[in-house]
């Protein structure tokens, strides 16, 4: 059984390696270099550990959140446990080592977190990316381990802005976190808002950024922004809604008259100044008297009905010249009506003639002696409001007084400033003069069936139809008849082509009847908008299922 | 060489020749060789069914979740390779498709027809059969892919906001291939050459053909 | 019957199973089967050497791969990090253990295991010491290649890459390169050496062992 058959032989190849006799040695060496470097250069970056005491965990993460200094990562969030005397939770961060010459005295954390509320929204980038520690510090020598955090994120108090004080009445709804505006932009914020110690007063802190201090000074005005407007003053309905933040949280707005900002006489304010904060917009133009600047103060008495408030503007030739800061009402019993005390500012620089007369109330007192008078009109009839219009009116002749307190403007009634009020009520008047009801009683009485003229005439129109009838069937006779041929050719020709073209009408509406090729392609584009809108509206449902699909192409 | 088809390869030590006799190890590494074969028909397609019935939750199942801004949307592999596909990655669907569905499937078919022709005589050549066995033992572990691919799309794409994570799918098509590797390690690649009654425990006839 | 001796000669090739007679080879040389062509085996001197540098040069860049980032992603500004054990951790908080304990096996636990069983292998073997645990060690190695998938998670890695290509910035991180090293040391010590010359330089070094 020992057949010695023949195996299978293998084949030969030459091995083109290379030499690696002693090269070989020097992979592993490599590798231990390069093992070593990676383990240095990672271990030396490792800075120190800190802890930060929170009042609560907002949304951090252990192992996962980071800090951050200037939106760069500096560090990562390594534990997070209650602190030790139970009031808040200390959370401990790995922090690298560059950054630990900010881990000092000055350093400030908070929890950047994402924030619905009433003053705003903010940090919604962290609802994808978690919540993180934000630092903000200076770089010193002494380093410290254990810090406080803050409940709400620091502002640098000193590069970054100033802070003013004002004060109220009342709170007017602003409450901390309420934005501060110039010119309908935030400038800051209201940072505390508190009842004064002595109870009369509500104080406000506010903070304005850097790059708009300068628009503030001593002659800056404070208001508070109105939720709703509805301003009426200047004749024509202007209405506002303030945004959001606005209506729950209330804002302040700043104003500054123009020329004021730059000039090198206006002061700065000095920190304890406590600038009023005033209720609205009116209430801070009532009272804003620019004393020195070309203003002055005017008494009007008015005798007749009138719908003038604060702010009501005076106007001359169309243009305002002031408005109404003050009003005062008296009821006269002798003659059982009420007089109105207008005290309003009429800008004296709008009078003044620059080459000849610079002073716009010597101005006006001349005017006056030339018979300018205030009156009240209305801008729009019945719905309007009222202004004080100054015209001429030269049939007395009076002038100013200035022996009371403000001077006294003369006035005049205004006879015809209701005028279309007037011819309305005249056309109305007249209507109702005419005899409407006679009308429509003997219009009733005619359509009265039993009414024989009604009959008659109903009568008559039965009669004039069947006349027609007849009358076309007669045309019908006659265009059948063959003096039809003896008609004068053109005549037949037109009648042919009249024809025709009924024909061709016919045609026409034939074919865009429901069989025609027309239908038929309109009801195929139809059909073919509908399959398009039809995949949208799955395409934008789809969207709306699985909104992954834009990241990931839903898999 | 029809002499020598007593001799065979030790699985262990490799290219062992061992006389196939009641020898139960391997000369040189003492490892089991000569056990049953009807034992190692069994256990290859007990494993091998336990394979494909987790085929199907493989399928079925999502295997990958994800989490986004509180909307959970689940893909299959299926699925996952259908909107690669129109997404327009087709080199990535096809990896997908090939990995995680061909592969399996491969090795399904070849095993069973390995198992057949253990049991039927059967005219292709022995070396062929043996190469089949080759291949499904070589792309065995490839279908891991598409698992391995959804633990680490769970790591990378892990934010508040948005969150991926394996699910039921991915543990069913990891033990599916887990199962035909052991089926596959289970074949004794005596089953090739040798013809077994398969309902005699204990006894092989030899087929010297 | 064929005497022990005669079976050492020959030998059968993994693909085809065709049995052949070997042919001694010089260094250098490598034998491949007649009908399927594929190497069955090689000489090499230094063979045990070789081996040892590069499964070191593994062993250290294996260590590297799983200590640092792999990659990093970013996604319009959030950025995410894909480390071993950020894997782990993620497997955890989803509980998805059957996965996890399967990925820890097949991508650490084993690949671990065979470079550590092979560098005490070849240490013994250097130094000719300890035949019976070396030829533990080979029965272990043989029994645990198959289950080592770090390739197939490198592939894998890719694949999860180029799917995030559009949507995000990706940055390549340490333990990435340190995997392709890992994977190249990996293909070169299968390739160059198999085990089958280990077995053979066993028997040369401590003979027969029997239990």
């Amino acid at each position: 059984m020992h057949t010695h058959k023949k195996y299978n032989a293998p084949r030969i190849k030459e091995s083109k390696g290379i030499q690696l006799l002693t090269s070989i040695w020097l992979v592993p060496f490599i590798a231990m270099v390069i093992a070593l470097w990676l383990a240095y250069q990672y271990y030396s970056k490792i800075g120190p550990t800190i802890e930060i005491n929170f009042k609560s965990n907002a949304g951090l993460v252990a192992n996962q959140s980071q800090l951050k200094l200037r939106d760069v990562t500096i560090g990562m969030v390594t534990k997070i446990s209650l602190s030790k005397d139970g009031k808040g939770v200390t959370v401990q961060v790995k922090v690298n080592k560059d950054v630990e010459k900010y881990l000092n005295e000055k350093a400030k954390f908070w929890i950047v977190h994402a924030d619905v509320g009433s003053h705003g929204v903010s940090g919604l980038d962290t609802l994808l990316s978690g919540s993180y520690i934000e630092l903000y510090g200076v770089k010193e020598q002494k380093t410290k381990y254990t810090f406080d955090g803050l409940s709400k994120a620091h502002i640098d108090k000193n590069a970054e802005g100033k802070y003013y004080l004002l004060s109220a009445p009342n709170s007017n709804n602003i409450s901390e976190g309420s934005h501060v505006y110039y010119r309908m932009i935030k400038v800051g914020s209201v940072e505390r808002v508190a009842i004064s110690p002595d109870g009369k007063k509500v104080n406000f802190t506010i903070f304005v950024e850097g790059k708009y201090t300068s628009f503030i000074n001593d002659q800056s005005q404070f208001y508070t922004n109105s939720s709703f407007s509805l301003d009426f003053s200047k004749g024509k309905v202007d209405m506002s809604l303030a945004s959001v933040s606005q209506l729950v949280h209330g804002g302040i707005s700043i104003y500054t008259p123009l020329q004021s900002i730059g000039q090198k006489n206006t002061k700065e304010k000095k920190e304890k100044h406590v600038f009023p904060l005033y209720k609205n917009l009116s209430e801070m133009k009532a009272k804003h008297l620019m004393t020195g600047a070309q203003e002055k103060v005017y008494a009007f008495n008015f005798k007749e009905e009138h719908k003038l408030e604060i702010g009501s503007p005076i106007e001359f030739n169309g243009f305002q010249v002031g408005y109404v800061t003050d009003i005062q009402n008296k009821f006269i019993l002798s003659t059982k009506k009420v007089n109105s005390k207008i005290f309003a500012i009429l800008y004296t620089k709008a009078f003044t003639n620059s080459a000849k007369e610079s002073d716009g109330a010597k101005v006006i007192k001349k005017l006056v002696e030339h018979g300018l008078r205030a009156s009240i009109e209305a801008t729009l009839p019945v719905i309007g409001s009222d202004f004080i219009n100054l015209t001429f009116d030269n049939t007395q002749s009076r002038t100013i007084d200035n022996n009371t307190t403000y001077p006294l403007f003369p006035t005049i009634k205004k006879e015809e400033s209701s005028n279309l009020l007037h011819e309305v009520e005249a056309l109305v008047v007249k209507i109702e003069k005419l005899p409407l009801e006679n009308v429509l009683i003997s219009a009733t009485k005619l359509l009265d069936d039993n009414n024989k003229p009604i009959q008659n005439l109903l009568k008559d129109l039965r009669k004039t139809i069947n006349n027609f009838n007849i009358t076309v069937n007669n045309m019908n006779k006659f265009t059948e008849q063959e003096s039809l041929q003896k008609l004068p050719e053109e005549l037949t020709i037109t009648m042919h082509d009249l024809s025709n073209t009924l024909q061709r009408v016919q045609e026409l509406t034939q074919e865009y009847g429901a069989d025609s090729t027309f239908a038929a392609e309109l009801a195929l584009t139809l059909k073919e908008l509908t399959l398009t809108a039809e995949s949208m509206g799955r395409i934008s449902l789809k969207l709306e299922k699985k909104p992954n699909i834009l990241i990931l192409g839903d898999d | 060489m029809s002499n020598y088809e007593h001799l065979i390869r030790c699985h262990i030590c490799e290219a062992v020749n061992i006389d196939h006799s009641q020898n139960k190890k391997c000369r040189r590494c003492q490892s089991p060789i000569s056990s049953d074969l009807t034992i190692s028909y069994h256990k290859t397609l007990a494993f091998l069914i336990t394979a494909m019935i987790l085929y199907i939750p493989a399928n079925i199942y999502p295997i990958l979740i994800s989490k986004q801004l509180g909307i959970n949307s689940e893909s299959t592999i299926l699925g996952g390779i259908i909107h690669l596909w129109e997404a327009g990655s087709y080199p990535i669907a096809l990896i997908i498709l090939v990995a995680s569905v061909f592969v399996p499937l491969l090795k399904f078919i070849l095993i069973i027809y390995l198992l057949i022709t253990s049991k039927y005589k059967n005219y292709s050549s022995k070396i062929d059969k043996h190469k089949l066995f080759y291949i499904t033992e070589a792309i065995g572990p490839w279908s891991m892919v598409d698992v391995f691919v959804v633990i680490i799309l769970s790591v990378l794409i892990h934010f508040s906001g948005i969150k991926i994570y394996p699910g039921s799918g991915a543990t069913a098509f990891a033990l599916m291939v887990f199962f035909t590797m052991i089926s596959a390690l289970s074949f004794d690649t005596r089953l090739i050459t040798k013809k077994i009654d398969i309902y005699k425990k204990g006894k092989s006839i030899n087929a010297h053909s | 019957m064929i005497s022990n001796q005669e079976l050492d000669n020959l030998i059968i090739c993994k693909k085809c199973h065709t049995l052949h007679e070997k042919v001694p080879l010089h260094n250098k040389r490598k034998a491949l089967c007649s009908k399927c062509n594929i190497v069955m085996y090689q000489h090499d001197d230094k063979i045990v050497d070789k081996t040892l540098a590069l499964v070191i040069a593994a062993a250290i860049s294996l260590i590297i791969a799983f200590q640092f980032t792999i990659v990093t992603i970013n996604i319009q500004g959030l950025e995410q990090s894909l480390t071993l054990s950020s894997l782990f951790t993620v497997i955890g908080e989803h509980e998805q253990y059957v996965v996890g304990i399967m990925f820890l096996f097949l991508i650490v636990l084993f690949p671990i295991a065979i470079i550590v069983s092979m560098l005490i292998l070849l240490t013994l073997m250097k130094t000719k010491k300890g035949g019976y645990l070396s030829k533990r060690l080979l029965i272990l190695i043989a029994h645990l290649r198959p289950w080592s998938m770090v390739d197939i998670f490198f592939l894998s890695l890719l694949v999860a890459m180029v799917k995030l290509f559009d949507y995000a910035n990706i940055e390549l991180g340490v333990s990435f390169v340190a995997f392709i090293f890992t994977l190249i040391l990996d293909i070169i010590i299968t390739k160059s050496i198999g085990f089958y010359e280990l077995w053979e330089i066993h028997n040369e070094i401590y003979g027969q062992i029997d239990e």
